[in-house]
């Protein structure tokens, strides 16, 4: 689905920026947005919810940060869910497909 | 989702849009605002015993749970209603840090890090309420957004900048006229 894609490359967008302007707490709030999204894309189950809810609740951001790392391999999953559901959908119907004469492939 | 989408009309479409790009382009609880926001106006639309009925029979296990018991206690009806009162709390909590002409009216005598320090500790307290992680509410976003027409559509670049530009300075300086070629010529 195209549109969720857009607003999860939104929303790791802010995350870098919030990340490079060393605003942490927006950056990791930024970051489980995208996170909780993936975990529905993905049907991953997290074990450890109650503890990261428990670190954001007493604003521990450090901890938080360093587990980023781990969870970003289910965004990539979820990221590549998406690559291959959005390719399949074709809004435009059956007058235009790929690899058609007469349509320039950088439309693609 | 295997059933046809239901579509929307062009003026739900444009406001549904438009508080998806509000979601993506704010933060620490403000996002939830907009995200409950657009959970709202779909379940007004679609009628909240059809999206019941929807969501018992997708296939996702967890979106049949929540339809199941969406009416019971602890159900998603109930939890709804929490979240808005937790909204509430928080996006005040979220003003005081974006806006501050709030933290200048609290003490015009204080020093500024002791301001900071009152701005922190209202900001945790109301903070709290909110959870990080909540996969109930964002499976019934998702599903939501995959079971209307809205599935098909882009959101526009401008809408998302409207939150980012909303604390710019009128009449300041415009970063696109610096390569602008024409920009030396007009001043000369």
């Amino acid at each position: 689905m195209k549109l969720l894609r857009d607003l999860i490359i939104k929303k790791l967008e802010l995350y870098d920026e919030d990340n490079l302007n060393k605003k942490y707490l927006k950056a990791v709030w930024n970051f489980y947005c995208v996170y909780n999204m993936c975990l529905v894309i993905t049907e991953f189950k997290d074990d450890k919810i109650n503890e990261k809810n428990n670190l954001m609740r007493r604003l521990k951001i450090k901890q938080l940060r360093e587990r980023i790392s781990k969870d970003m391999q289910v965004v990539e999953r979820a990221l590549a869910i998406l690559e291959k559901t959005s390719e399949e959908v074709n809004i435009l119907g059956s007058n235009y497909q790929r690899g058609m004469i007469g349509i320039n492939k950088d439309d693609d | 989702m295997t059933t046809k989408p239901i579509n929307l009309t062009a003026i739900m479409n444009e406001l549904s849009l438009r508080k998806l790009a509000f979601y993506g382009s704010s933060h620490l609880g403000n996002d939830t605002y907009y995200l409950k926001e657009f959970i709202d106006l779909m379940i007004g639309f679609i009628g909240e015993e059809k999206v019941i009925e929807l969501l018992k029979e997708d296939s996702s296990k967890l979106n049949q749970t929540i339809g199941k018991n969406w009416y019971k206690k602890n159900g998603m009806k109930e939890k709804l209603r929490v979240l808005d009162e937790i909204i509430e709390k928080t996006k005040n909590a979220y003003d005081l840090i974006q806006d501050k002409e709030i933290l200048e009216n609290i003490s015009h005598k204080k020093t500024k890090k002791h301001k900071e320090e009152i701005k922190m500790k209202i900001f945790k307290k109301r903070f709290k309420y909110l959870p990080l992680i909540k996969p109930e509410l964002y499976s019934l976003f998702i599903f939501l957004m995959n079971s209307t027409s809205i599935k098909y559509w882009t959101i526009r670049q401008d809408l998302f900048k409207i939150l980012e530009n909303k604390y710019k300075k009128i009449g300041q300086f415009s970063k696109e006229r610096i390569g602008d070629s024409n920009f030396s010529q007009r001043t000369e």
